[in-house]
């Protein structure tokens, strides 16, 4: 005796009780079908658990045995691999935009047209050196040559500083999303635990994952426990474990203090410095484009220091119309320093100064000591090493005064310490006709002599924007490449890295789309579908209905007899 | 089953229409401006060349302004020669004229005034200049060349101007090659101080040196009587500095030996003297040389040959020397020094002249020890030795017609049809002079010409690399537009309707 009438009666409630479970799944599916970062969910119907008689065994209805969330893992890193892709050429795209902008000169205006024109009004002056007018024109271009390149300076400067704020931005928005993956991680922990299926946090956690990913190169592995284990793509530096949280922080760079580095924050507190692990994401674009602007900066230097040092060289050198001479056009190269906070010897800069205003070299350099006696001296700017010297303290050093600089450090140094010097930082920011010439026009040296209509010197000085002076050795008088060369080529450069970085913004939002919509094809709520499905399981939710009546008929005829 | 979703109908419809919008702002931006590219990004590679192009646009008009400015000056210098030749042709016909025996003291008196004229308008136009710079000044543009007496004042360093990238053409031309001689010797260790600045001589207080680690000497020059001297006195003043004859051997310079250094190389005169301004060594430098500038010494007897012309000396051939009606004829083959030829020219038997070096010691002169006579030189053969040396004839033009305007007051037949000869060869000398600035003016004609033809050329490919092909944008502009209203027509079409639509 295996039926009873109850049996029937229970076999439509269960049909009743799964068809609007699955209708109330579909009606979550169609409720979220603009969440981002939804996984469509589907009822998974199977049948009761069946009575054994003879001659068979009969059903006990339908339950919902599952709710699956539709996900395909292998999408996953792929996801995770375009985001940060597109996380990083994004930030380059925005930067470089507005970095160009301060190169663009399609009138008549910029920094190639202030250098020919200045160069020009000391051609005009050598043919009529005692000419006011043109005495004039020489400052007066001279002038606007300065206020382009100090606004190219600060507008450049503005630009590395606004990326240093990102940085500092982006560490803490990766640190708050590793803190909410951790609480994820804890609350799907215990969703699970009991065999529930915590779907919509898993949702959540795969979503904050993909901004992680936007951040930083990442590496996601799930657990048997269900959490996920989180560390940096390539490194396997733990970032999430379960349910602890490391976390980063942006650190003062050792040797400009007015820049961030990204560090890694361990247990114990203690900071490592992580920037060379980071190849992907918003934190390795932001990175690439301040070192990419740095170096637009430093190129800029080296033109605005060559014709410093070029000019003041001849201009020192001539006489005015007052027979004065032995003075400056521009205000003079200044040599700075830069120590690392790192450095563990001793070791201070006690004289820093310049030591041939001739021959000086305008690269940067840096100085690693070997040992306390010894270092070695790296030319930052042709990204060459120039040798190994013996360090004396409280000494000027060969190595520097050979280049024009007068440079001594007292106190031990020791072994890893590192120390910069260089004429030319910041000297687009500094690029000033000097006062004493602007004061007084007489004081331009256009003469070789006291003779004052003789424009030698101004012929001479007008000469340089066609002598190859950047790239000039000390003790060399002429370089590659002239100002406008070269400083055409840093626009040249730029504009290359712009349109690098907008066509692969346009590649990589391509690529995204393609990987969402293959996400989408498996994990996506389409509204007809789940129309279909409403259509269905409501048909369904009828029939179990229709049992039910029929049951409760049969029940009526039965006591009624 | 390949599903399609609504977020991918959505996300494929958003991408489109940016994207066709993104064409349609890049052709329309092109239509507007006029330019292909509106900043470094959108070619960069053409940016870039187009920057050089406008360099080279902007640097060829400087060439252009200085060819003008150099031919208004080579324009003026024909016109100044054309009446200087002028001048000494009417010179020549006096000449011609008072040689004949039809001529006497009265009528030579008379003309002895027109030549004295002449003289005047000749060193007149000499002086002829542009905005107060003189144009036959060398690069001593505002230094008037030509006073009177025939010493040339200027600079035999002519005035360039640059006419192309790193060629330089003289537009300030050098006068003493057609009026009068500038032997203009270098500066070496046995230079004396008073044959400085034309043998004018040279202040001699003292100045103070301060080297580049900051301790001053001083130096006091009353005692020295030649450059030597005065590289001993500052070498031996105590200052770490090492004095030298300068590379140009025209002055001297001083250079620190000071390692490190803490300060500049400062130096001062003392109690308000001029001494190191004299020298051009009255300053500061920031590097470790100061260079004298240009101390202008006259020849004196100890002078070599060698030295002179700036260092590129002379060879001397033969000399016929006339006075009265003695002459002579004496070689220089054999001279090295000033003194050797001065000596050769006095060793002359029955002569009675004296040769020397003239009072700004620029050339060497001949005089008549007798006041009725006049002593000259002339040539020997092909030889130039008396133009060279400026004793007459040639490019000694005013030294010539002075000869020539004594000779006719002095009634002085001999040299009156001597100066025939000198005058021609002076004559010959203007034209070539003239010759030489025509052809520089044809030079920078035809580079004016050529650079203009350049500019017009790097115009074309610079609007070639820069400008936006109107045409292709407005097709471009059509094409994105057409585009973009099918996506959006299509999209109305896809995502209006949903199954819902049909349930009813």
């Amino acid at each position: 005796m295996g039926t009873n009438i109850y049996g029937a009666l229970s076999i439509g409630k269960s049909a009743i009780l799964a068809q609007q479970a699955a209708l109330q799944i579909t009606g979550h599916n169609i409720a979220n079908v603009n969440t981002e970062g939804y996984t469509r969910q589907e009822a998974h119907l199977e049948t009761g658990y069946p009575i054994q008689s003879t001659p068979g065994d009969i059903g006990t209805g339908v339950r919902v045995g599952s709710i699956e969330r539709k996900y395909d893992s292998f999408l996953g890193s792929q996801i995770l691999s375009e985001a940060g892709l597109l996380g990083e050429w994004n930030m380059k795209d925005e930067v470089l935009s507005t970095v160009e902008v301060a190169f663009n000169e399609v009138g008549s205006g910029g920094l190639s047209s202030n250098i020919s024109d200045f160069f020009g009004a000391w051609h005009d002056l050598a043919s009529d050196p005692r000419n006011e007018a043109l005495r004039q024109s020489v400052i007066g271009s001279g002038q606007v040559l300065s206020d382009s390149f100090n606004n190219m300076y600060t507008s450049l400067t503005n630009q590395i500083r606004n990326v240093d704020d990102k940085i500092i931005a982006v560490v803490d928005e990766a640190n708050q999303i590793l803190d909410e993956i951790t609480q994820l991680n804890i609350a799907i922990h215990e969703g699970e635990v009991n065999r529930e299926n915590a779907n919509d946090l898993r949702d959540t956690r795969d979503l904050r994952l993909k901004e992680l990913a936007g951040i930083m190169n990442v590496h996601k592995r799930e657990q048997n426990n269900n959490q996920v284990l989180i560390d940096v793509a390539g490194t396997g530096r733990p970032l999430v474990v379960g349910i602890q949280k490391f976390s980063l922080s942006a650190t003062r760079n050792d040797l400009d203090a007015s820049l961030h580095d990204i560090s890694w924050v361990d247990a114990a507190g203690g900071t490592t410095i992580i920037n060379s692990e980071i190849n992907a994401g918003k934190l390795q674009g932001l990175l690439e484009v301040r070192g990419m602007v740095e170096d637009y900066r430093n190129k800029l230097n080296r033109v605005a220091s060559e014709i410093v040092r070029g000019v003041n060289v001849l201009h020192q050198n001539g006489y005015g119309l007052d027979s004065s001479t032995g003075i400056d056009f521009f205000d003079p190269l200044i040599v700075s320093t830069q120590m690392s906070t790192l450095n563990t010897g001793s070791g201070l800069v006690t004289t820093a100064a310049v030591y041939d205003a001739d021959d000086i070299s305008t690269d940067r350099f840096e100085m690693v000591f070997t040992s306390g006696s010894t270092f070695t001296l790296n030319n930052l700017t042709t990204g060459s090493t120039s040798g190994s010297y013996t360090f004396s303290s409280g000494a000027s050093l060969a190595a520097l005064s050979q280049r024009g600089i007068n440079m001594a450090i007292t106190g031990a140094p020791a072994a890893g310490d590192v120390f910069r010097v260089s004429s030319s930082t910041g000297i687009s920011g500094n690029f000033s006709v000097n006062s004493e010439v602007v004061a007084d026009s007489r004081r331009i040296a256009g003469s070789e002599s006291i003779s004052q209509g003789d424009g030698t010197n101004a012929l001479k000085i007008a000469d340089l924007v066609s002598t190859n002076l950047i790239g000039r050795m000390p003790g060399g008088t002429s370089g590659s490449y002239t100002f406008s060369d070269f400083y055409n080529g840093l626009v040249g450069t730029v504009g290359n890295d712009t349109s690098l970085a907008k066509e692969n913004v346009i590649l990589r939002e391509s690529v995204s789309l393609q990987v969402a919509n293959r996400r989408e094809q498996v994990s996506g709520v389409s509204l007809d579908e789940e129309m279909v499905n409403m259509i269905k399981f409501q048909a369904a939710y009828n029939g179990a209905a229709r049992i039910i009546s029929i049951v409760d008929e049969m029940l009526d005829t039965l006591l009624r007899s | 089953m390949f599903r399609i979703t609504n977020a991918m109908l959505f996300n494929n419809n958003l991408y489109n229409v940016f994207t066709n919008n993104k064409g349609m702002l890049t052709a329309q931006e092109q239509l507007a401006s006029g330019k292909r590219i509106n900043r470094p990004s959108d070619d960069a590679g053409a940016f870039s060349q187009a920057l050089g192009h406008r360099h080279t646009i902007r640097q060829n008009k400087q060439f252009i302004r200085n060819i003008e400015n150099g031919i208004s000056n080579l324009q003026l210098a024909d016109s100044a020669l054309n009446s200087i030749g002028g001048l000494v042709q009417d010179a020549i016909t006096i000449a011609v004229s008072q040689s004949n025996a039809t001529a006497d003291a009265s009528t030579r008196q008379t003309y002895a005034q027109e030549i004295d004229n002449i003289l005047g308008g000749i060193i007149q136009l000499g002086n002829t200049s542009k905005r107060g710079m003189y144009i036959f000044a060398g690069k001593n543009k505002s230094t008037q060349p030509f006073a009177s007496g025939a010493v040339y004042y200027g600079s035999r360093t002519e005035a360039m101007a640059e006419i192309f990238e790193n060629v330089q053409i003289g537009v300030g031309l050098d006068g003493s090659e057609m009026l009068a001689t500038d032997l203009n010797p270098i500066v070496t260790t046995s230079t004396t101080l008073a044959s400085l600045n034309r043998g004018q001589g040279i202040a001699q207080g003292s100045f103070t040196i301060t080297d580049r680690s900051g301790s001053t000497s001083t130096v006091n020059l009353s005692s020295a009587g030649t450059i030597a001297d005065v590289i001993n006195l500052i070498n031996g003043s105590g200052a770490n500095v090492t004095a030298s004859v300068n590379s140009s051997q025209n002055g001297i310079m001083i250079t620190d030996n000071t390692s490190p250094p803490v300060t500049n190389l400062v130096i001062s005169e003392v109690g308000g003297g001029s001494t190191a301004a004299a020298f051009g060594l009255l300053g500061d430098r920031s590097n470790s040389t100061f260079v004298g500038f240009d101390l202008n010494p006259g020849i004196t007897g100890s002078t070599a040959l060698s030295q002179l012309n700036g260092g590129a000396g002379m060879t001397l051939t033969s000399l016929n020397v006339l006075n009265g009606a003695a002459s002579g004829t004496v070689s220089l083959a054999g001279a090295t020094t000033v003194n050797d030829v001065l000596t050769a020219i006095n060793a002359l038997t029955g002569l009675n002249v004296t040769a020397s070096v003239n009072a700004s010691g620029t050339a060497i002169e001949i005089n008549s020890n007798d006041p009725t006579t006049n002593a000259y030189a002339l040539e020997v053969g092909t030889g130039t030795s008396a133009m060279d040396l400026g004793i007459s004839g040639g490019s000694n033009l005013i030294r010539t017609l002075m000869i020539f305007r004594d000779g006719l007051r002095d009634n002085d037949s001999i040299a009156i049809q001597g100066s025939i000869d000198m005058l021609q060869t002076g004559l010959d000398r203007v034209l070539t002079f003239r010759g030489k600035a025509g052809a520089k003016t044809n030079r920078l004609e035809s580079t004016l010409e050529t650079l203009t033809k350049l500019n017009d050329d790097t115009l074309t490919i610079q609007s070639t690399l820069e400008d936006a092909d109107m045409v292709k944008a407005a097709s471009d502009l059509a094409r994105f537009q057409t585009a973009y209203q099918a996506t959006l027509q299509s999209s109305a079409k896809i995502m209006q309707p949903t199954l819902m639509d049909f349930l009813r």
